[in-house]
């Protein structure tokens, strides 16, 4: 029955299968061995420390199969464990040379120490997925021949090791990139991203300066310590989904006083609309309000969903100005609240309240956008109606109660 | 629903036609792109797909297109749904495939994948009535240009 299976259905369920399985399943029958022998993906990994000799040969003597035949390759993905042999990095060359003229769309490689030939790679016109784990891209000047018709759309770097220029070299190289993430590099002191064709960037650096200039960018998803600078194109914003964890922690990053909700409010203002922002937060300088309100430049941002993470504050907030400042240059529309300590929520709580009851009166900052309503739910959706301590008990219990605020 | 509502009707290859409405229909990249493209007349012929396989599919696409169906209810469901007749498993495989649906496919295809994996050769040819084509010599021939991965 199997048998009736076209060669690439097959393939696909060969491609869920370890590599070892895969070609226990090519003895089943003539059709499974046709589609083993000619699977467009190809996955290993090669545990070092279990001596590689072994289980190279079997790659190596795979890889020769692909060349002689001129078999397409589609993916090829290669984690190597604990190599640090110049002879098993000779292979890898092999490897990926034959990959990459068998026309390889996507390439994966995923070991420590190896020194990437990138330009072999950025030479490659087939390729339009490149991830890199735990790799080292030496510096290379522009110069020595960086070509710039590759037809990369994804470049996904973690835990790489290279330096500012080869960063852009990089994304210069690479005019019809999409999505770019960079996860934990090191090398790098300061962080700038620039292209014109990024539409999703995804970045987890802990960073003081970083620079995005992408201004046809539709998704973007931050982790850092610091606030981002964004250059997007303003008019035209596609900006649609965004999604910016921010670790204020001490000595890692600048601290939070009226020039830092300045600097929020911001960059919240660029994109139109800000879908979730998670702020973890350790302490809090004295904050000016007047100063806040002197500061009008941009439209008001808008945050959609607004994580407040107190776990690791180790002082109760000034209220009310933190509250006002974090409004001011939020506004956010749920705002969900992490903490142990109820006294700190039942303050932040009373100062929401207040908030929302003097926007009726007199007292105000004269703001164009006033809180009109603040409602608590609990996890369930229901309306809560409860006082300030109990709602605090609750949510330091982890019951997760939320706030919806109607501006 | 609202009041407009569209309904297409689907032909299977036994003749039997299920009127299903477009909203889910749609999950079919095959049916999707035919209503796109505007080539819809009154029934969409699906030469490929028996009325038994056609069943399943429009079960599975109606409870994934209801409304409030939490989490666990979708992976219990789906758990029931893979456990069938490999030959139910590879029609649906099939069909999947010709309207172009990932998510019925990617799922059956791993459920064939979840059976394979820790069985010997034969043990797999008997659960999925596989024949083998090879002569003795071949098969020895194949088992010992990849002996370890037969250790």
């Amino acid at each position: 029955m199997a048998d009736l299976l076209p060669e690439c259905l097959i393939q696909k369920i060969l491609g869920l299968l370890s590599h070892k399985e895969a070609i226990k399943m090519s003895i089943l029958s003539k059709t499974w061995l046709q589609a083993w022998l000619t699977l467009p993906k190809l996955v290993f990994t090669v545990l070092c420390w279990e001596g590689w000799e072994g289980t190279t040969k079997i790659v190596d003597t795979i890889m020769e199969r692909y060349e002689k035949g001129k078999i397409p390759i589609q993916k090829f993905e290669l984690s190597l464990f604990f190599a640090d042999s110049p002879e098993l990095f000779h292979l890898v060359d092999k490897w990926l040379l034959i990959a990459l003229q068998n026309g390889v769309k996507e390439l994966v490689l995923h070991f420590t120490s190896y020194r990437v030939p990138i330009l072999t790679i950025l030479a490659a016109k087939s390729l339009s997925e490149l991830v890199l784990h735990e790799c080292i891209l030496m510096p290379v000047s522009l110069s020595s021949g960086v070509v710039n018709y590759n037809s990369l759309r994804k470049i996904s770097l973690s835990n790489v090791t290279l330096d500012e220029n080869m960063l852009q070299t990089l994304l210069n190289s690479c005019p019809l990139i999409v999505s770019f993430i960079l996860e934990n590099c090191s090398g790098m002191k300061v962080l700038k991203i620039k292209s014109d064709s990024l539409k999703v960037l995804k970045i987890i650096q802990y960073y003081k300066i970083c620079d995005i200039d992408a201004p046809n960018l539709v998704s973007l998803d931050y982790t850092g310590s610091e606030i981002p600078e964004l250059n997007i194109a303003r008019e035209s914003s596609q900006l649609k989904n965004s999604k910016i964890i921010l670790h204020c922690l001490p000595s890692f990053s600048s601290l939070i006083n009226t020039a830092w909700f300045c600097k929020l409010r911001k960059f919240l203002s660029n994109p139109s609309s800000c879908s979730e922002v998670s702020l973890c937060l350790f302490e809090c300088d004295e904050i000016n309000m007047t100063d806040l309100q002197m500061d009008h430049i941009g439209s008001t941002g808008w945050v959609d969903v607004l994580n407040l993470n107190m776990l690791l504050m180790n002082q109760i907030i000034e209220c009310p100005t933190f509250v006002d400042a974090l409004l001011w240059s939020c506004h956010p529309r749920r705002l969900n609240l992490i903490s142990f300590d109820i006294e700190t929520v039942t303050r932040l709580i009373d100062c929401l309240m207040y908030m929302k009851h003097s926007s009726h009166s007199t007292y105000s900052y004269g703001w164009n956008n006033q809180l009109k309503e603040i409602k608590a739910f609990d996890g369930k959706n229901q309306l809560l109606q409860l006082g300030s301590e109990e709602l605090a008990k609750r949510i330091t219990e982890g019951e997760q109660p939320y706030f919806i605020l109607d501006w | 629903m609202s009041s407009s509502t569209k309904f297409l009707t689907l032909k299977t290859c036994d003749d039997k036609k299920f009127v299903l409405d477009e909203a889910i229909a749609v999950r079919s990249q095959t049916i999707k792109n035919m209503v796109e493209d505007d080539c819809v007349s009154n029934v969409i012929p699906l030469p490929n797909v028996n009325s038994k396989t056609m069943t399943k599919v429009i079960e599975y696409w109606k409870k994934h297109s209801e409304e409030g169906v939490s989490k666990d209810v979708l992976m219990d469901f789906d758990k029931a749904f893979v456990k069938v007749h490999h030959s139910i498993l590879h029609a649906l495989i099939l069909a999947a495939n010709f309207l172009n649906d990932k998510e019925i496919l990617d799922m059956m295809c791993q459920e064939v994948a979840d059976r394979i994996k820790g069985k010997t050769p034969e043990e797999i040819r008997k659960e999925f009535d596989i024949k083998n084509d090879f002569t003795p010599e071949e098969e020895e021939e194949i088992r010992k240009e990849n002996a370890w991965a037969f250790e």
